[in-house]
């Protein structure tokens, strides 16, 4: 619940505005809500102010161009209308251009324009201005009505239309996503150090062989005396080569560890949390985003520390060290050496990241073929019942030309990248000779001198290339962790209490008390009232979107209400704990989703621990018992979406056995019958009827045969509870129900005809 | 409940199993079905009549007379034919379908895989095999196959 206090709307109004705010009202008027206007009557941007009091709605407006707010009391002009003259406001929104339309009671008082952008704000306005309008005054503190975003099931403040999850944000930041990585690094810090020094070391050794081959050269090969000292040298260099060799594979091999490792607590907590998260949240995301998050996201970032990174720190330090050692051995070498480093340097990325947008262009046209695959494939009996193939042929073709066409474009930028890189490669080499020959004619430096730098700068130049790969690559992983970070931020909608009240076992009373909630932008349940008492069987009718399936996700808690209340035996049922709660419902739905797995574990899937006896007792009650026996495996045989096929029926029967085992005190059923088809409808009946003795049943149908056996029917329309009684009252009352029943009686008959008269 | 109480089963002239409940009521021709052929293959006996309707249906079977029970286990025998693989000769490919020729606690045969799902593992070194057939194999432990074998299974385990 969200109550507003004027004071906290007052502190996000800039203080010089307040002041000025303050100085138009009168003494005991008090601002309630506020709305800042960004566009002149003549379209200019320049910010004007909307106040809303409990006696006059107040406006100032700009006239001229003002960026800051501060020049404005000189150029602008303040107006006021009292609220009793307000007939009402109205919100319009336009491409891009949104209206405030004041409606006095004979006619158009005045219009505020601004940008599409505030519009969220503008509706909490309008919302206040309800508020007050309704009540006269707001002495009596209501709450405005919370929704939950559609897309992502966040908790939207009142009067936005888009979440502010949902709202497109920037391009993560690289640096400060891969940043937060290193909470998952503490845990493995210490070997992580252990890593880090290994690679230090690895690279520190691979760059020994050419000080060796230095006095070699100088003081052997070029003089051509102290030849005994030859393998010494070779032997020193077989050393360092085999040193090398081990620490590099060691450091790998720790590194590639502990990035799995990395990965592998990512992938947990990721689950963990998903499985944590509200319900609604999976409403609007595709499962295949979630999944691809748990998996390849997290795959690319161990890819990313274990190779990546590791390589960049290993170029990086190689870089450092080799330039450091150039300087030390001649710094007027090292000085002419490193000049076109940062010229090649910048070539690389320069093609990489053209090279990065090519590719990236063609990964979009590759997805836009798949896109057509995912498309028509499932989707084939249609296609082949419109004789639609060619079309679906030619649109294939098309976007697969497109993929040929932008990984052409890529390709012949690509294959000059390789070229190019060693082009500038061998002519920095080639001024190295020069400038090498130049010294040594001078007796400036020795020929070992000049081997050495020829040796290290080879290694340098292939090191930029690498680093530059892992430039893309730090950006590719940054964007996975910022995905995988949206998930872990998110906070739960549906809030454990921290107060909890343990429910033990419920009695089963249930007692709405003006119910709202809202779906994004629309209300989808408005002030229901009813109390049902334990045991007692509801049976819920209406047509579709009338809120039926919302009405009793909010007695799960899969969403909470918006405004309202839910009681269970008396206590909100915000105040039990969320899986307490729950496990004293049971819930049958349309489409009975099984796992993979046993039919037996499927069974138990609520009460793991069930004894066999248990669930071959569920199995029968809910008559399933008899199907079971005649599969090859029995209560053995693997079902789920690699498993054997059931029917609709069967699994529907597996479905309520699963129900019945937890023994609910609430039981919900959700259409339970209405995927199946009359026959078999008329057996899951039998087990259904079974099922709800004793216990407090929701029962939503479309078929109002199904719900001869409940207590009382309600029909619900359009979020309301428009008529409540049991069959024979409603038939009487003449409305919706009796319109349905009889509606539905014809079709039968006209079914039963058809099926008697083929 | 005393034994004596208990239905009895027996075989007639034809090889049928008869069952005789404790009225005294017989059943022509009934089948014994496990209930979890896997997970507990002995136990969790139900018997069904020729027409598929569930007469009986006993968690311990050692309620039984011996006699009764000596059907029982012939008859489950029967049932529940899953040889055990004790080594793998060899495999044709590594795509499926795909032939594999094994050695089984009943003899050397071969069977055909259908598909990678038909091989799943029960739990952590327990593997069952379902030939292109339907026919079971199981692997009681695979820790205790030769390296060449256990290197086929775990492609798919």
């Amino acid at each position: 619940m969200a109550s507003e206090s004027p004071v906290s709307e007052m502190e996000v109004i800039p203080v010089d505005l307040a002041i000025r705010v303050c100085r138009q009202l009168a003494p005991d008027e008090q601002v309630v809500g506020w709305f800042q206007t960004n566009l002149t009557p003549s379209l200019q941007f320049a910010d004007g102010l909307i106040f809303l009091t409990k006696q006059r709605l107040i406006s100032f407006e700009s006239e001229a161009l003002s960026d800051s707010m501060s020049h404005v009391e000189s150029i602008g002009e303040w107006r006021s209308w009292p609220i009793s003259d307000i007939a009402e406001l109205r919100l319009r929104d336009r491409a891009g251009l949104a209206s405030i339309e004041i409606v006095g009671h004979d006619r158009l008082l005045h219009v505020w324009r601004f940008s599409s952008v505030r519009i969220s704000q503008a509706r909490r306005l309008l919302l206040e201005f309800e508020r007050i309008k309704k009540l006269g005054s707001t002495d009596v503190v209501t709450t405005v009505a919370v929704s939950i975003c559609p897309s992502c099931g966040m908790v939207m403040q009142p009067g936005e239309s888009v979440c502010s999850e949902c709202a497109p944000s920037a391009a993560p930041d690289t640096t400060r996503s891969l940043w937060r990585l290193t909470r998952f690094a503490r845990p493995r810090l210490p070997i992580i150090v252990f890593g880090f020094a290994l690679t230090l070391l690895s690279t520190a050794i691979g760059l020994v062989p050419p000080l060796l081959t230095l006095p070699l050269i100088d003081e052997v090969l070029v003089p051509r005396k102290h030849f005994e000292w030859v393998p010494w040298y070779i032997a020193g260099l077989f050393l360092t080569v085999v040193v090398a060799w081990l620490l590099s594979w060691a450091k790998t091999f720790v590194m590639a560890t502990v990035s799995e490792q990395i990965s592998f607590d990512l992938r947990n907590r990721i689950f963990e949390h998903l499985q944590q998260l509200s319900l609604e949240f999976f409403g609007g995301r595709r499962t295949g985003d979630l999944i691809s998050r748990v998996s390849s996201d997290t795959e690319r970032i161990c890819d990313f520390l274990s190779i990546n990174l590791v390589d960049f720190a290993t170029d990086l330090l190689l870089i450092i060290m080799t330039a450091a050692i150039l300087i030390w051995i001649d710094p007027m070498m090292a000085a002419i050496t490193l000049i076109p480093f940062p010229i090649i340097g910048w070539l690389i990325q320069f093609f990489r990241n053209r090279m990065r947008q090519g590719f990236a262009r063609g990964s979009a046209a590759w997805a836009e073929m798949v896109n057509v695959l995912a498309d028509t494939i499932p989707g084939i009996r249609v296609v082949k019942a419109f004789a639609q193939e060619y079309r679906e042929v030619d649109r294939f073709t098309a976007r697969n030309a497109q993929v040929l066409y932008t990984n052409t474009r890529v390709n012949r930028l690509w294959a000059a990248f390789g070229p190019i890189i060693s082009l500038t490669t061998e002519i920095g080499l080639l001024v190295i000779w020069a400038f090498g020959a130049y010294r040594i004619y001078h007796d400036q430096i020795t020929f070992g001198v000049l081997q050495t730098f020829i040796f290290y700068i080879g290694r340098l130049y292939i090191r930029l290339d690498s680093m530059s790969r892992m430039l893309a690559n730090a950006q590719r992983a940054a964007a996975a962790t910022h995905r995988i970070f949206e998930i872990l931020d998110r906070v739960p909608s549906v809030a454990e209490p921290i107060k909890p009240i343990q429910p033990g076992r419920l009695q089963g009373g249930i007692e709405f008390s003006n119910v709202c909630f809202r779906y994004g932008a629309r209300q989808v349940i408005t002030d229901v009232n009813l109390s049902i008492r334990p045991g007692e069987m509801i049976g819920v009718v209406g047509p579709s979107g009338a809120g039926k399936s919302t009405l009793v996700n909010l007695v799960c808690r899969f969403f909470d209400v918006a405004s309202g209340s839910i009681r269970v035996d008396g206590h909100d049922i915000r105040s039990f704990p969320i899986s307490a709660f729950r496990s004293n419902i049971g819930i049958v739905l349309q489409e009975p989703f099984l796992f993979f797995g046993s039919i037996g574990e499927n069974i138990a899937y609520g009460r793991p621990d069930a004894k066999r006896a248990e669930i071959v007792a569920a199995a029968r009650a809910s008559k399933a018992h008899d199907f079971i026996l005649r599969l090859p495996d029995g209560y053995d045989s693997i079902v789920g979406e690699r498993g054997q096929s059931l029917s609709g029926g069967e699994r529907q029967r597996i479905s309520i056995a699963r129900a019945l085992l937890t023994d609910p005190r609430i039981l919900i059923l959700d259409e339970a019958t209405s995927s199946v088809d009359t026959e078999t409808e008329r057996e899951i009946q039998g087990a259904l009827d079974y099922l709800v003795q004793g216990r407090t049943t929701i029962a939503i149908a479309h078929r109002i045969s199904t719900l001869r056996k409940a207590d009382r029917i309600v029909v619900l329309e359009k979020g309301t509870i428009t008529e409540i009684g049991n069959h024979e009252q409603l038939l009487e009352l003449g409305g919706t129900y009796a319109r349905l029943n009889r509606v539905q009686e014809q079709m039968q008959k006209e079914i039963t005809i058809q099926e008697v008269i083929p | 409940m005393s034994r004596t109480t208990r239905s009895q089963l027996s075989r007639d002239q034809w090889g049928h199993l008869i069952l005789t409940d404790q009225k005294g009521k017989q059943y022509d021709d009934v089948l014994v079905v496990p209930l979890f052929p896997i997970s507990e293959p002995r136990k969790w006996i139900s018997i069904v009549s020729a027409d598929g309707k569930e007469i009986e249906c006993v968690e311990d079977p050692s309620e039984f007379s011996p006699d009764t029970l000596e059907h029982l286990n012939k008859e489950l025998m029967y049932r529940d034919f899953v040889p055990r693989i004790t080594k793998v000769i060899s495999v044709s490919g590594t795509t499926e379908p795909c032939e594999w020729h094994v050695q089984t606690n009943h003899g050397p045969t071969n069977f055909v895989l259908k598909a990678e799902e038909d091989i799943r593992r029960l739990s952590d070194h327990e593997v069952m095999i379902i030939d292109a057939n339907g026919g079971r194999f199981r692997i009681d432990d695979t820790r205790q196959l030769d390296k060449r074998s256990l290197r086929f299974i775990e492609w798919y385990v």
